[in-house]
Formats: C-alpha cells, sequence, structure tokens
C-alpha cells in the first residue's frame, strides 16, 4: 500500500486538474455553450483517464511513465477547455478519442512487433513519397483562408494535412536507420526533400519542424562531426535560398515583430494580443469574456497556446509550458539499451518543442508566424491523429518490453501483431495475480 | 550510440530550458505591445476615447465627434492618414493606468487623456468653413509671438466619412496646409522684398519704370498682368507692392547678388536649388512640406521664379511665418498646434532693420492700394497663380498686428463668383481670440 499511494500522484493530479477546470469553465461560460456542455464532460473524462492509464500501465506493467501521461492528460484538459469555450468540442472530442485510440494502438504495436524490418522501412519511405506527390500536386490552402499556404488536401468531405504524417513517418524512418548506411541515405534525403517540398508549398511551420528532426537526425545517426556539419550546412543553404526565394516567407518575415501595426491587412497576431492585453495578464479575460476572441482567425489551431493566455491569464502559461517541457524531459529517463527509442524520443522531443516554440512564438509575435498547431490544444484532426501516432511510439519506447525484444532478432522476427497482442495481456493478467499474491503474502 | 546518448540528454535538457525561457520572453513581448495599442482601439474596445479637443475643449475627435484631415479619427472604422494629430499623437492618447497586467480592469475615468489644441472653436472652424462658399483651399493662421495655430484649414476635409468615402482620391484626406505646395504667384514679391532690403536697405527707396514689359535674355519677357498700354509708370517699392507690378520686381532683382539672394531665400526656409535651407520646424510631430524655388541666373526662368511664377512653390505655414516675422522684428515664433507644447520658441528670419522697412512699405502699400479688406489688417499681399486649363488659385499673405496674427488664404480654381480670400480673410479676422 505505502508504494500505491505515490503512484496515484498523477491520477489524482489528472482528476484534480479536470475537475476544477470543468466546473470553473461550465459556471464562467457563455450559456450558448450549454449544448456542448456534455461533449465537453466526456472530453475532460478522456483526459482524467489518462492519468488513470499511468497508473495502470505502472502497477500492472511496470511502466513509469507517469509524468508523460500526466503532461499529456493536463495538455489535453487545456485543449478541450479552450475548444468548448471556442464551440469547437464536438470535433476536437472526435479528435481526441482518435488521438488516444491511435497512441494506443501504435504502442501496442510497437511494443510488441518487429517494428525495424526492412519492408517496413521501405514502406514508411514510399508513404512519405507518396504523400508529398499528392500534396505537391493536390495541395490547397485551407477554406476561407487568406493564406497561400496548400497544407491541406480534401477528399469528399474530409480534409488531410500530409504534413504532419510526413513529419511522423520521418521520425520512424530516422530511428529505424541506426547504423543502416542506405538508410540513413534515404532518410536525410526524404527529410530534406520534404522540408523544401514543404517550403514550396508555403508551408512553413512543417518545413521548420522537418528541418530540426533532419538536423537531429545528421547528428545523431553520423559518427563524424564533419561530415553531420556539412550535411546539416548544405540542407541549411537550400532551405535559407528557397525561403529567400519565397514570396509568402519573405513575407511573414517582414512582418515579424510588427503585428500591432497589422502589416499587409494581417489582423490575427494583433488582434490576439489585444485580447491577452485587454484582458490582464493576471486574470485573463474570463471563460465568459472570448467573444471577440472567437472571432480571430485561426485561433483554436495557429494562435491556441496564446488564446488560452487571452482567457486564463499567465497562470494557465505556466501549466502549459510546464508540461511540455515534462512531456520533452520524459525523453531523458529513458533506460533502454537500443537506438530505436533513444532515436524516437530525443526526435520527438524535438518535434514537441519545435512545434511548441512555433505555435506560441507566432501567435505573440515572438517569431514569425508560421500557422503550426500546438499539440494537443489545437483543433485539428490529423495533427491529433498523427501526435497521438508519436506518443505512441514514445511510449513505447519508454516501455521495457521493448528493451526485452533482442534488436538484431527484430530483423528476422515474423511480426504476429495477434499473437504479440494475446501475450501481452495474458503478461499483464499474470502481474496481476502476482501483485495480488504478493499482498497477501505481506498481509 | 554512448556518445550519443548523452548528447541526446543536453539536447533535452536545453530545449526545456528554452520553453521556460519562453514564458518570461513572452511577458516582456506582451509587455511591449501594451505600449503599441492605438488609441481608436482602446475605443472600440471600451466605448470610451481619450479626445482631441479645440482651445475651448469642445471635443474635435473622440466621443461622438468625427474625422478629419488634422485632427484624424479616434472612433469608428474611418481610414486615418499618417500626418494627422490622432496617428502622430497615438501615445499621448493612450489612457494612463493601462498595463498589460491588470488590462482594462486598470482603466479608470480618469484614465482618459484630452489633448487640448490651440485651434479655433469649433463653431469659428465652421464660419470659416463656410465662407469659402464650397470651394476647396486651405486657410492658415497663427500667432506670430506665442506660435499658436489658429486654424489649418484644409477643404474638402474628410469630415463624416465612412471607410469607403476615405479612399476617395480627391485629396481630401491630405492637409493642404502641412502637406501641399501652392504656387506662390505674386506673394512671392514680399519674400522678394526681404531680398532686397535685407542687401540693401536704400532700395526702399529706388523707383523703376514700368512701361508694361521688361525684356530679358532669353525665355518670356517679364510683363505685367493686366496691365494698362503703358505700364504702371514709375513706382517705389510702394507701388510695386500694392500694384504687384512684375516689371518692377523684374529690375529690381537683377540688382540683387544672387549668391545672396540665395542664401537670404534659405534662412526663409527655402529650399534653394536643390539645398536645403533653415529647418523651420514641423508642426509638433506634424511634418511640413518645404518651400522652394530654383534660379541658376537672372535671365528669364530665374526672374518668374522670384517674382512668384516660375518654379517657386510655397507652403502657406512657411509664408505666414515670413510674414508674421514682418510685425515682430523679423523673428516668428514656431507654429505649436498643441497647448502642452507652446514654449515660445521662435527663430530669426531676417533683420529687425528689415522687419521694419518691411511693414512700414508693405503697410503703406496694403493701406493705399487694397480696398475691402478689415483695417485691422494691416499688411496684405494677394497672388494670382496659373494652374494650367484657364484655372487659378488666389492667395492672400496677410498680418493683422492687433491680433498678433499673420495668415495666408488659398482659394484653388477660383471662378467668377467664388468668394475672394479677401472676404474669408475678413471671415476670419473676427474670430481671432
Amino acid at each position: 500500500m505505502s508504494k500505491t499511494l505515490p503512484r496515484l500522484g498523477a491520477p489524482l493530479l489528472t482528476l484534480l486538474f479536470s475537475i476544477l477546470m470543468l466546473v470553473y469553465v461550465s459556471r464562467e461560460a457563455d450559456p450558448s455553450l450549454g449544448g456542448d456542455l456534455g461533449a465537453y464532460r466526456t472530453a475532460m473524462l478522456l483526459c482524467a483517464s489518462l492519468g488513470l492509464a499511468a497508473f495502470l500501465l505502472d502497477i500492472f506493467r511496470g511502466i513509469r511513465v507517469q509524468s508523460m501521461l500526466l503532461a499529456l492528460s493536463l495538455l489535453s484538459s487545456c485543449g478541450c477547455t479552450l475548444q468548448f469555450l471556442l464551440g469547437h468540442i464536438r470535433e476536437h472530442l472526435f479528435y481526441q478519442a482518435a488521438f488516444l485510440v491511435t497512441c494506443a494502438l501504435v504502442f501496442i504495436i510497437v511494443s510488441n512487433t518487429c517494428h525495424v524490418t526492412k519492408p517496413l522501412f521501405l514502406l514508411a519511405a514510399g508513404a512519405v513519397l507518396a504523400l508529398l506527390v499528392i500534396n505537391y500536386l493536390f495541395g490547397a490552402p485551407p477554406r476561407g483562408s487568406y493564406t497561400t499556404a496548400r497544407l491541406w488536401i480534401f477528399i469528399g468531405g474530409i480534409s488531410i494535412q500530409p504534413g504532419e504524417i510526413v513529419k511522423i513517418l520521418l521520425i520512424y524512418l530516422g530511428a529505424a536507420s541506426y547504423r543502416k548506411w542506405y538508410r540513413c541515405a534515404l532518410s536525410f534525403g526524404l527529410c530534406l526533400l520534404s522540408c523544401l517540398t514543404l517550403l514550396k508549398l508555403d508551408d512553413m511551420g512543417n518545413a521548420a519542424v522537418i528541418f530540426l528532426i533532419l538536423v537531429v537526425q545528421v547528428f545523431y545517426l553520423l559518427d563524424s562531426w564533419k561530415l553531420a556539419l556539412c550535411l546539416v550546412a548544405g540542407a541549411f543553404t537550400a532551405f535559407a535560398w528557397l525561403i529567400r526565394h519565397s514570396a509568402y516567407a519573405r513575407l511573414r518575415l517582414a512582418n515579424w515583430g510588427h503585428a500591432m501595426e497589422r502589416p499587409g491587412g494581417v489582423h490575427q497576431q494583433a488582434d490576439l494580443l489585444e485580447e491577452i492585453l485587454f484582458g490582464g495578464l493576471l486574470k485573463g479575460s474570463g471563460p465568459g469574456g472570448i467573444k471577440r476572441l472567437g472571432t480571430v482567425f485561426a485561433v483554436e489551431s495557429d494562435l491556441a497556446i496564446g488564446a488560452l493566455l487571452a482567457i486564463f491569464g499567465a497562470g494557465i502559461l505556466v501549466v502549459i509550458l510546464g508540461s511540455y517541457v515534462l512531456l520533452i524531459c520524459q525523453a531523458s529517463t529513458n533506460q533502454s539499451i537500443y537506438p530505436f527509442s533513444h532515436l524516437v524520443l530525443v526526435q520527438a522531443s524535438i518535434l514537441i518543442f519545435a512545434q511548441v516554440f512555433l505555435n506560441f512564438g507566432g501567435s505573440i509575435d515572438l517569431i514569425p508566424l508560421t500557422g503550426i498547431t500546438a499539440p494537443l490544444i489545437s483543433l485539428g484532426g490529423s495533427s491529433m491523429v498523427c501526435f497521438g501516432a508519436l506518443c505512441g511510439m514514445c511510449l513505447a519506447a519508454l516501455c521495457p518490453v521493448l528493451g526485452s525484444v533482442d534488436s538484431d532478432r527484430q530483423e528476422t522476427e515474423n511480426a504476429d501483431i495477434l499473437s504479440n497482442l494475446a501475450r501481452w495481456t495474458a503478461g499483464s493478467l499474470k502481474e496481476v495475480l502476482c501483485t495480488v499474491r504478493k499482498k497477501d503474502t505481506e498481509n | 550510440m554512448h556518445r550519443s546518448e548523452k548528447r541526446y540528454r543536453k539536447l533535452i535538457l536545453a530545449l526545456a530550458l528554452i520553453l521556460l525561457v519562453m514564458l518570461p520572453a513572452s511577458l516582456v513581448r506582451i509587455t511591449l505591445a501594451a505600449s503599441q495599442v492605438s488609441a481608436r482601439t482602446f475605443s472600440e474596445r471600451t466605448g470610451h476615447s481619450s479626445v482631441i479637443a479645440d482651445r475651448e475643449g469642445t471635443i474635435l475627435s473622440g466621443g461622438e465627434a468625427d474625422f478629419d484631415s488634422t485632427i484624424g479619427n479616434l472612433t469608428g472604422n474611418g481610414y486615418s492618414a499618417d500626418n494627422t494629430l490622432t496617428a502622430r499623437y497615438a501615445k499621448a492618447l493612450v489612457p494612463a493606468g493601462f498595463n498589460a497586467l491588470t488590462g482594462q480592469e486598470g482603466l479608470t475615468e480618469k484614465s482618459w487623456k484630452s489633448l487640448d489644441t490651440t485651434l479655433l472653436p469649433i463653431q469659428s472652424q465652421e464660419a470659416l468653413k463656410e465662407a469659402f462658399g464650397g470651394c476647396r483651399g486651405c486657410a492658415f493662421a497663427y500667432n506670430y509671438e506665442t506660435g499658436e495655430i489658429y486654424t489649418l484649414l484644409s477643404l474638402p476635409s474628410a469630415s463624416y466619412l465612412g471607410e469607403e468615402d476615405a479612399q476617395a482620391d480627391d485629396g481630401r484626406l491630405l492637409n493642404r496646409c502641412l502637406d501641399s505646395l501652392y504656387i506662390s504667384g505674386s506673394t512671392m514679391k514680399v519674400v522678394t522684398t526681404i531680398c532686397a532690403l535685407e542687401q540693401d536697405p536704400s532700395l526702399i527707396t529706388h523707383t523703376y519704370s514700368c512701361s508694361g514689359r521688361l525684356e530679358t535674355q532669353g525665355g518670356m519677357d517679364i510683363t505685367c498682368l493686366g496691365d494698362k498700354e503703358g505700364g504702371h509708370g514709375t513706382n517705389d517699392i510702394i507701388g510695386a507692392l500694392g500694384m504687384s507690378c512684375n516689371v518692377y520686381f523684374g529690375q529690381l532683382i537683377q540688382t540683387l547678388n544672387i549668391d545672396e539672394t540665395a542664401r537670404i531665400l534659405r534662412q526663409l526656409g527655402f529650399h534653394v536649388n536643390g539645398i536645403s535651407g533653415e529647418e523651420l520646424g514641423s508642426v509638433g510631430k506634424l511634418d511640413k512640406t518645404v518651400s522652394s524655388t530654383a534660379f541658376k541666373d537672372y535671365k528669364s526662368d530665374g526672374l518668374w521664379s522670384l517674382i512668384g511664377q516660375g518654379s517657386t512653390q510655397i507652403n502657406v505655414i512657411d509664408m505666414a511665418m515670413i510674414a508674421g516675422a514682418a510685425a515682430n522684428d523679423g523673428k516668428a515664433a514656431l507654429p505649436v498646434l498643441i497647448k502642452k507644447e507652446l514654449k515660445g520658441a521662435s527663430r530669426t528670419l531676417y533683420s529687425s532693420r528689415t522687419a521694419s522697412l518691411l511693414s512700414e512699405c508693405w503697410g503703406e502699400a496694403t493701406k493705399t492700394f487694397y480696398e475691402g479688406l478689415d483695417p485691422r489688417i494691416t499688411m496684405a499681399k494677394t497672388g494670382t497663380a496659373e494652374q494650367g486649363n484657364s484655372r487659378i488659385n488666389r492667395l492672400l499673405l496677410g498680418v493683422c498686428p492687433e491680433k498678433s496674427t499673420s495668415f495666408m488664404i488659398v482659394v484653388e480654381s477660383w471662378e467668377e463668383g467664388d468668394p475672394m480670400p479677401a472676404s474669408i480673410a475678413n471671415t476670419l479676422i473676427p474670430l481671432l481670440p
């Protein structure tokens, strides 16, 4: 019992945060949002369930990922609250569920199957290429947007952002390339190609994130500093050259630092900054005072962290940035001896860092606005599902199950997902029984 | 991989630190943004606004009042040009007590500010506007001793316009007193007289004969407009100023040292032959255009420039300052529009001796040759500037020592039946404090 209580910290904290947020926001919010209250409650329940998952994984599987799941839960709660207040909670609830399902599935698959096989690697590489081609040919700007960034492809009533999927696939490719030189070359090449293609499509945010992923891959996969430096310098030159020749990127850079002057009719950052200022950093405008905020363009996605700052004041910023820091730092607790784990975690850290930095920095004009989403807070199906996949990979990387699988054997092992799933479940039950027996013995 | 492991822990630590540093950095950025919130934003978000008021405290902009090409607009959707009080004094109009920490809650009734101008009461401005009878033009009047600007009227103005009308391309968004240059017409003869008297005071008694035409080397001869057969006859400077005799001034100019004339003009604020003159100053934070002229020699073009038709272009504020100095020992106060900025700063434009001689001869010319003017206007000089397409601008430069006021009035594209600048001046003088 004495060991169990501290482990309850994460679920209790997430539960407490969710309940407090739910009660406060439900009481203060615009009464017209009452219809969405049910969806909001469900979403917050899902957020709190992440804390419970941390507890269960710890107790039954011995996986110590409380801080990661605590961070995910807090961020999800913040995201749900923002989307509820902005009137997008039903949509967001769906994405939230998709995030959890994807996260769980990827975790189970990566934990229990052979995931660095050659066919899988080539399949992922092919998928990256295919997505880039599709995005280049059929990419279109978001509907109703003034931006020219061709981020989206529309299939029927569904819109997908291929750049988001490409990022996750590239992380997998990089992680699966350790000491395989042809894979390294392919992974670097695809990173650079993705970066330049997305920049050409005016998707500055994802291009910047992928460039950082490329830098990390080059430095962590190559033993030679000089070679790594040369490659990064080359990639940077190509990146800078394209930025210089992109009218869109030049405009964004020119507007940087002048948001309050509303350059070229771009108002969104100025509107958000004014919302933050008029609400005050101490208290914010409160959940009841966001009518004007709701009219700011892309406030639910590109300016999400800034929007929460405007509503709740600087306190929420401490929670949000603290949670992201917790998420990033979780990677440093990795004890696995396998390169795949290290490389997934370090790339995930850089991705989370880059997205938060670009989203929040861009929203308040600290850096140029890129339109990148904030993980778990911004509204967006592609980004939520892809981030779910990334979290699943990270959880698997932190999971001891992976450590028990010999990396050399992985290449030849037949990936039988269903049998592994059954094995995993049986193992869990066995551990539960062991725990119960131990308790009986102690008593 | 061992080396990589160590490296990646350092990298993760660095990333976490950068994210944590974003917290104070963002607060600094937001605090900086607080100083960039426009006065209009306060009005839109709070329903209150700081105001710009006339010299008696009547609100010119802010609250229910509206847009003007000098004032700009504090409220509503109207377009706001850069060179307006609203734009240039935006910081002064930001209410006190507003900061990034407390936001709107820090604002109280006392937070709102009033930017008090030296302008005549709004009713006087309206009366002056009516005196123009719907004509385009401008009127500038200021106190040459204190610098207080009484009017910066510019017509058409952008009053009571919505966003769409404000885009109208008819110059209504410019204040003609600040942003426009006019061909000087014969009002330049006052400036030329100053140049002459500065160089040789005895020229005040010189007489020249006018036969209606003065032959020049190359180009157009100097002629007198509307002259009688045989010209204006023999005149001294009083008669020449009163009758605006081009031939007299053509001969007078030829006796002047060309470099010295250029120097004096630069001292009077003119941009001469591409070289900037003395900085006569902007109107507070509002920019104004600078008068200019060009004359390389005293052949045809050069003479016409100094008579007021060639390449001479004047700013009405510069001219009012030059005229006012005649009644103020050659000194002119720098024009000021905001009460708080009244510091009595002045600039010596020419010697007190020249000022004395000028006021003597110019006063006599006005008294003798100008009829129908308010008797309080002791010095006046009319001008007519051809605009092409048979359009003319009518100008009047004047001084009213009783009110320590000098003024310049321009009626653009004047036609028969339109009010003369003199009648507008007669409306203006009683309105002065």
